[in-house]
């Protein structure tokens, strides 16, 4: 079987003095990174989510008013069908974008001619700006100009109103997010499955193994640290997408399109509601949190195997 | 290699599928900087029409700022990825190999703080910056990246560092090594393919960080993204031609980063041997 | 070796910071790129800079800084509450000039008093001056300013057998309905579109009512959005929509664009874009017809058969937190003058002084309906702390009437509570 993460057993307990000098170490290569998150994340962000609990806009005398925020917003049924949509648009984005990502992984994983180049064009998407991306896609999109309805008319089928209904527009926007956001997750499952020693996927073929078998067997666990890392990730990037919604279609027509942190900005910088978006910013949270609770709890886990001394 | 044919096929043709959905748009945009500005969105949409420079050579005159701020995404990036990788190198290291008890805080908060969305940070620290006289300087830029960066690479690394055996270490030790010295010896190397892809993806997300230089720069440390978004927003009408030319451009440092990491990604075959 | 990275990185960090600190002082402009365009000429052929003289005369550089659309409506809340800015002056528009301005610039009155901007404010016209003073005090002096006109494609409308431009809603409907058709390459024109997206939608509504008789709020006050008037101005959207008349994906695409792109037949439009619909990368010299604005048959009165629309504006204010604001008041009684003001027209800069407007009336047929136009329009909506809330909320009201179908009373109806929230 794989060389799983948790097997890398920790170097035996050493004696006072050097546990002295581990400490030391740990604590300087921690600090740096550690100083940077709670200065720069951290104690912004509680600062600006404590403004919840007022009616907070910039101009005006700021007052505590309590959970008013929060009532207003579940009393609020365009709240919900957002927050329904956001789990939807969360769960389908994330799964696609895997999906996608390890297939190309394991391709690129072949031994292919020209690689490097390949590689290149896959993950080009990635590095492109997003607004010019969503801009090429939203022309491309176009449902009377467009490339993709031109082709599909010339080949005698039935064109797709894009970007025309609430539904055709959310599907732009997925096929543009998963768009820009594969290449990302491909680049280090692929990284993550250069990894794999040489001798163990040979002995999995000496053994008969068909590439299934190899893939569900050998190279799936090896790569699964990587993959929920990844997981954890998009689905945080997920529930905050915002670039995407805010260039393709501003959240409309309505709200049919829009997202939570569309709508926190909508209610903060666009209604300087700051209270009310920082409200909205805790729910943002929480559903990051619960939608990645398994994952983070994975992440968290793998980082301290219980196999420790 | 062996592998049946109708396999290869097939990955080549999943393979053709995917660069065709991955490129196009981007082979679009990269023509579309060759047409004159009022044929980019013609109808029907042509791939080739009147090739021309004239939307490069306009850059300057259109976007005055461009080249400066394309400077400063060279430089926000650059000190971004190293600063981020030094960090998440030396931290997954401690993760990896140490047990310390108390390692549980940091990578609780590292898990944790970075769960907040970007947009909630940028308001309570500009008055910060500002006093501090760092608005419209790289410096927000670099620290702001290097923050929201470094969870992800720190895990990543480490979830590599895990695989490595750390038996190799422990010989150069009793070899006479220090901790840190063979870690950076015996494993730093090992760690090529990760660090490489953990870079590219580092500099990749700085070098399209719109929030933070939006915000943070006026005019001075403005970045690229930025100035392509402003000129996207014109309201008297905008120039795509010049846009294309200047996203066209904006393109090409990551492609050739991607093109020179690719030899580090994809080197492990080799080292594989080691692990035995 | 991670320490010498780390000495090395901190180390260029402050050496690049100190660099900016030392920068020479200087008065700072926050616009957009229109504001740098038309004040200093960047990215026009023939551009002239009309803040020069400004600089020579006094020694003090001036910096514009260019912003998005958005971002500009945005940085004032967040530039206006420091104590201390680097930037002096900022660019406001109609979307942003609500009673809260107050809290974030500098009343200009006491600057006027010592150093009165000659003719101000009455040479300039009235509606912008308005809502850029607060309680009697002045806090804006408009720089640029305009109206919604209608605009048509003028070989379109004539080849599709559209001789006169429209002057009823019917007739609009009508030449609109004709003016739908597909080129021989199969490229699609649309017959008729007001602007879609989000922000643009109170103004959208308000001009489309008003060929009806009708306001979102009248002039007393009152909020009217769910008068009969307004509920047929809905319902009118949503039958140009739903026949297929505007463009399916209205609420994401550019009106002003597709118009350049000989995609529209008649677009409702800013009156100052003469030169941007008419060059030759767009229709060419001569190839639109502004027209007034529709009106009912019924409502005309006093000879005037066509309605208002939508006046906007880019006023310039003082920010609070400005370490300059002598020099900042000079800058701006500078720009207010003759001068700067043709300079920054021969730039493409639409004045809001009177007379200068009428003199291009003149000569530009766009905006003699301008200038027609605008002695009876307003901005969208009146100025209120919650304007934004206020223009959001209706934006998701129409697009879900026209777009999603939701019924036009009713919705009209809830938005009305809405609004009366915010303005009552």
């Amino acid at each position: 079987m794989a060389t799983n993460a948790s097997t890398a057993a920790p170097i035996p307990r050493p004696n006072k003095r050097s546990r002295y000098s581990e400490n030391l170490l740990a604590a300087t290569a921690v600090t740096p990174p550690i100083l940077l998150l709670v200065l720069f994340i951290g104690i912004p962000a509680v600062a600006l989510l404590a403004t919840a609990f007022t009616d907070y806009s910039p101009g005006i005398e700021p007052e505590f008013i309590g959970w008013k925020n929060f009532t207003t917003l579940f009393n609020s049924s365009v709240f919900y069908s957002i927050l329904l949509r956001n789990i939807g648009y969360v769960i389908g984005v994330v799964s696609l974008q895997l999906l996608v990502a390890l297939g190309i992984a394991l391709i690129l994983d072949n031994e292919l001619p020209y690689r490097r180049i390949w590689m290149a064009l896959l993950i080009a998407p990635f590095a492109i700006s997003p607004v010019v991306g969503v801009v090429i896609w939203k022309n491309l999109l176009d449902p009377s100009y467009g490339l993709v309805n031109y082709v599909v008319s010339s080949l005698g089928l039935p064109t797709v109103p894009w970007m025309s209904t609430p539904l055709t527009s959310m599907i732009a926007v997925v096929i543009v997010a998963v768009w820009r956001g594969f290449p990302f997750i491909a680049i280090i499952l692929f990284a993550a499955l250069r990894g794999i020693p040489v001798e163990v996927k040979e002995a999995a073929k000496i053994d008969g193994a068909t590439s299934f078998q190899i893939f569900w067997h050998v190279k799936l666990p090896f790569i699964m640290p990587a993959l929920s890392i990844m997981a954890l990730f998009e689905t945080i990037f997920a529930v905050r997408e915002f670039d995407t919604i805010q260039t393709m279609t501003g959240g409309g027509p309505g709200t049919s399109t829009s997202l939570l942190s569309h709508y926190l900005y909508r209610t903060a910088f666009g209604t300087f509601r700051f209270g009310m978006g920082a409200a909205v910013g805790w729910v943002m949270l929480a559903l990051t949190m619960l939608m990645a609770a398994l994952i983070i709890w994975r992440a968290y886990r793998d980082m301290f195997p219980k196999n420790k001394a | 290699m062996s592998g049946n044919i109708t396999g290869r096929i097939l990955v080549f043709v999943l393979l053709c599928i995917a660069v065709i959905w991955a490129f196009f748009p981007i082979l679009f945009m990269i023509s579309s900087s060759f047409k004159p500005g009022n044929l980019i969105w013609s109808y029907p949409p042509k791939l080739i029409a009147e090739p021309t420079f004239a939307n490069y050579q306009n850059i300057a005159t259109l976007f005055p700022r461009f080249w400066k701020s394309f400077f400063n995404s060279v430089i926000v990036t650059a000190l971004t990825t190293a600063l981020t990788l030094t960090m998440a190198i030396a931290s997954a290291f401690v993760f990896s190999r140490l047990r310390q008890p108390w390692l549980k805080v940091p990578a609780f908060l590292m898990i944790f703080v970075r769960m907040f969305p970007g947009i909630v940070v940028v308001i309570p620290l500009y008055p910060v910056f500002n006093e501090l006289g760092w608005l419209d300087t790289v410096t927000p830029l670099v620290l702001c990246g290097a923050a929201f960066a470094v969870s992800m690479a720190t895990l990543l690394i480490k979830t590599f560092v895990d695989d490595i055996p750390v038996d190799l270490e422990e010989a150069a030790m009793i070899d006479g090594c220090s901790r840190v010295g063979a870690f950076i010896r015996i494993t730093l190397p090992l760690l090529t393919p990760a660090i490489a892809a953990v870079s590219l993806v580092v500099a990749i997300g700085s070098w399209n960080e719109y929030l933070f230089p939006l915000v943070f720069t006026s005019n001075d440390a403005r970045t690229a993204p930025v100035i392509i978004a402003i000129a996207m927003s014109n309201e008297d009408g905008v120039a795509w031609g010049g846009i294309m030319a200047m996203a066209t451009a904006y393109l090409a440092p990551p492609l050739l980063l991607v093109l020179m990491l690719h030899k580090q990604i994809t080197n492990v075959m080799t080292m594989g041997a080691v692990k035995g | 070796m991670k320490r010498k990275f780390q000495v090395l990185a901190v180390a260029m960090l402050t050496a690049l910071s100190s660099t900016a600190l030392a920068q020479e002082k200087k008065l700072t402009i926050v616009g957009v790129n229109i504001h740098e365009s038309s004040m200093r000429g960047v990215g026009l052929k023939n551009g002239v800079d009309a803040v020069a003289e400004f600089e020579k005369q006094t020694g003090n550089k001036v910096a514009v800084n260019v912003e998005t659309g958005p971002g500009i409506l945005e940085a004032l809340p967040r530039l206006g509450t420091l104590n201390k800015s680097a930037e002096d002056i900022i660019m406001v528009s109609q979307l942003m000039a609500n009673p809260r301005i107050a809290a974030f610039l500098e009343p200009l009155d006491k600057y006027m008093a010592a150093n009165a901007i000659p003719g101000f404010p009455q040479d300039w016209v009235k509606a912008p001056v308005d809502s850029g003073t607060i309680k009697s005090q002045h806090y804006l002096v408009p720089l640029r300013c305009g109206v919604w006109i209608f605009w048509g494609n003028k070989k379109y409308l004539s080849d599709q057998g559209v001789a006169e431009t429209p002057t009823t809603p019917e007739q609009l409907y009508e030449a609109a309905k004709k003016a739908t058709f597909t080129k021989p390459n199969g490229e699609k024109v649309y017959g008729f579109a007001v602007r879609g997206i989000s922000d643009q939608v109170p103004s959208g509504l308000a001009t489309i009512g008003a060929m009806f008789g009708g306001s979102i709020i009248n002039e007393k006050g009152e909020v009217v959005v769910n008068s009969p008037a307004m509920v047929k101005a809905a319902e009118y959207m949503r039958k140009l929509f739903a026949e297929g008349i505007m463009p399916p994906n209205w609420t994401s695409v550019d009106a002003d664009q597709m118009f350049t792109q000989g995609r529209l037949s008649m677009v409702v439009s800013n009156d100052n874009f003469t030169s941007r619909f008419e060059s030759t990368e767009a229709l060419g010299p001569g190839g639109t017809v502004p027209f007034h604005v529709p009106l009912q048959e019924s409502l005309r009165k006093n000879g005037i058969n066509y309605a208002g629309s939508q006046s906007f504006y880019w006023g310039a204010g003082i920010l609070k937190g400005s370490q300059n604001k002598e020099q900042a008041y000079a800058l701006l009684k500078y720009l207010a003058g003759p001068q700067p003001e043709a300079m920054m027209m021969s730039n493409g800069n639409q004045p809001c002084r009177s007379a200068p407007l009428a003199k291009l009336g003149e000569t530009v047929a766009a905006n003699k309906v301008g200038i027609d136009t605008l002695a009876i329009s307003r901005p969208p909506l009146p100025g209120n702390p919650r304007l934004s809330e206020a223009s959001d909320a209706i934006a998701v009201a129409v697009q879900n009437i026209v777009v999603n179908g939701a019924d036009a009373k009713k919705t009209l109806d809830t938005l009305s509570t809405d609004l009366k929230g915010i303005y009552e």
